[in-house]
């Protein structure tokens, strides 16, 4: 235990000290130390109305009955909406697709996107040009890929029936968009030529950052090209995976615009994942209290898949 | 050399590993887009023919023509170019001080900030459409032209301002500490001598933007229901539940909303896997 005057010395101490940092911060602010203030607030601000307001109105509205476009007055509900939610068959399927969506497009689009990756990496006559083209598909909006693929795959005079005609692996043209499987074949396939460049960008990043020197040691050491990939490429691009898989599976989660171009939810709700059934509970049926129960709901599976992940990719490291 | 011994002389291993895959990946990136042009300069037997022509037997611009002076699409066309493009003047000003902020600063609340930005790029778009459309309504945005400008700008701003501060990280401290000792202010170092360095990294960021906002869908539907401030892709997104005899001037459409997105990003890609990725990555 301290002594009495020794605690006073300290409380003084303690008491001059602050004085005087309250006297810097304050010439701070005024001067030098603003202008970082200054600079940053119109930025900070702008998103932390664009973001803040958001989060707390869908948290609180989830407790309401609110359709304000149905001519019904706002009213209380409690934990109505969320019972609602858990009773909800569609809420269910809705997952389930979520899950579908996002194995079946973020699964295929890495491996091809490291491929891209990895022949982009060597040296060959017109790279530049190939990585230019093979990267640009990055840029199409999602409604002009929907109407690309919709078009290949048109189930009466589509190309792809055409071609598979030709080589005789089907007899008669295919409807694609009817059925459930070759439905999730269509869309997962225009995803994939819409995502793979995606992977492709930031793991060519990542090889290029690679130390040329290490595989020249590799291979002196007797490393095969395998080897070289397996113990010197990929641990060091390890990081630059698990968190570009990560944002990939979020965006493509939350990425509506192709499924609502291609086939708008169909067939029979079988490819209408979580974000769409939100928005046609917000948009299309205009239950705003419900579509705010829902993307609450919605975020709190996104938190728990994230924090999932992490752990998943730490157990899955090396040291 | 001949083509055949070019490929005769090509070692198999870089032919399986490097120039096979290469192929293939224009292939698949190619194909679609050479079939969506090829498609849309046929007329209407030809388009609607099975099989299908794999080049257009009487090219014609008809399907542009009528694009342009049936549909509305000249004024979707503007409307997305305002849009866009208000959206990038505004980025490049906000993310101008906002990246050196986050460069060159080390402040109080900086990591507020930080968290900020990162939390409002995995906010999901769809929780935001509800509070957005509210929020909206209330200050009478909603059916306005600038609607579309102020939550691009706010939706893009994280990204954007973190890209930018990798841009200003790069460039060496030196040169304003020169600047500021030949008597620039800071604020004058920051236009002087270090922004001329980051020109292309900014060029790059507010393109990015532009691309972006050029293709959004979501807020777009939402927030502007009038025909005559719609932007292309909710035109686009709406042809494709219209008769099919339609399709030959929705393809078109499809082909002018895509060209000005892929000529940007020629211009901007190589800027790609250097600084636009890592911002994405970095968070």
């Amino acid at each position: 235990m301290a002594a009495p005057d020794g605690a006073t010395a300290l409380e003084d101490a303690a008491a001059s000290r602050s004085v005087g940092m309250t006297r810097r911060r304050v010439r701070h602010l005024l001067g030098a130390q603003a202008l970082p203030y200054l600079l940053i607030a119109p930025a900070a601000l702008l998103v932390a109305a664009g973001v803040l307001y958001p989060i707390f109105y869908v948290l609180g509205l989830g407790l309401f009955e609110y359709s304000p476009y149905l001519g019904r007055a706002r009213s209380w509900a409690g934990a109505g909406n969320f019972l609602r939610v858990v009773a909800d068959p569609v809420f269910w399927t809705s997952l389930e697709v979520s899950v579908i969506w996002v194995v079946g497009s973020v699964v295929p689009q890495f491996l091809l996107g490291l491929a891209m990756a990895l022949v982009l990496n060597e040296r060959f006559r017109g790279r530049g040009l190939v990585r230019t083209i093979v990267l640009a598909p990055w840029a199409v909006s999602g409604v002009v890929t929907g109407i690309i693929w919709l078009w290949l795959f048109d189930g009466t005079i589509g190309v792809v029936n055409d071609m598979l005609m030709r080589v005789g692996a089907i007899d008669v043209p295919v409807a694609w968009g009817i059925h459930v499987e070759t439905a999730w074949l269509m869309v997962l396939l225009a995803n994939a030529w819409r995502g793979a460049p995606f992977f492709a960008i930031v793991l060519l990043a990542a090889l290029q950052s690679i130390e040329p020197d290490l595989y020249e040691a590799a291979r002196i050491d007797g490393a095969g090209r395998w080897q070289r990939f397996r113990f010197v490429t990929l641990p060091l691009i390890v990081e630059s995976i698990v968190i570009s898989t990560l944002l990939r599976a979020l965006w493509t989660f939350n990425f509506i615009d192709l499924i609502w171009t291609m086939t708008r939810g169909g067939p029979i709700d079988a490819t209408k994942t979580l974000p769409i059934y939100v928005f046609d509970m917000a948009y299309q049926r205009g239950e705003f209290g419900y579509a705010a129960a829902l993307s609450t709901v919605l975020c709190l599976v996104l938190l728990v898949f994230s924090i999932a992940y992490g752990q998943l990719a730490r157990f899955g490291r090396p040291q | 050399m001949s083509l055949r011994t070019r490929i005769a002389r090509l070692p198999v291993d870089r032919l399986l590993g490097i120039h096979l895959p290469a192929w293939f990946f224009l292939a698949f990136t190619l194909f679609p887009v050479y079939w969506l042009i090829n498609s849309s300069l046929k007329s209407g037997a030809e388009l609607f023919a099975f099989p299908p022509a794999y080049w257009p037997q009487a090219p014609t611009l008809d399907n542009y023509v009528r694009a342009l002076t049936e549909t509305r699409l000249g004024q979707l066309y503007l409307n997305s170019l305002f849009a866009a493009g208000a959206t990038c003047v505004a980025l490049m000003v906000l993310i101008i001080f906002g990246g050196y902020a986050m460069a060159r600063f080390s402040f109080r609340g900086k990591s507020v900030v930080l968290a900020l930005f990162l939390a409002a790029q995995l906010l999901p778009p769809v929780v935001m459409l509800v509070p957005i459309f509210t929020m909206f309504n209330a200050a009478g945005l909603l059916n306005t032209r600038a609607a579309l400008v102020v939550i691009y700008v706010v939706t893009l701003l994280p990204f954007s301002v973190m890209t930018m501060r990798g841009f200003f990280a790069a460039i060496p401290v030196e040169l304003e500490e020169a600047a500021m000792i030949d008597g620039c202010t800071r604020v004058g170092a920051l236009f002087r001598v270090v922004l001329p360095a980051a020109v292309p990294g900014l060029v790059a960021t507010s393109i990015y933007g532009f691309i972006n906002s050029w293709n959004e869908l979501l807020f777009a539907v939402i927030l502007v229901a009038s025909p005559r401030l719609q932007t292309i892709p909710v035109g686009l997104m709406s042809m494709t539940d219209e008769s099919r005899t339609e399709y030959g001037m929705m393809l078109a459409i499809a082909v002018m909303a895509l060209v000005p997105s892929l000529a940007l990003f020629g211009w901007i890609q190589r800027y790609l896997t250097s600084g636009l990725a890592a911002g994405a990555v970095k968070g």
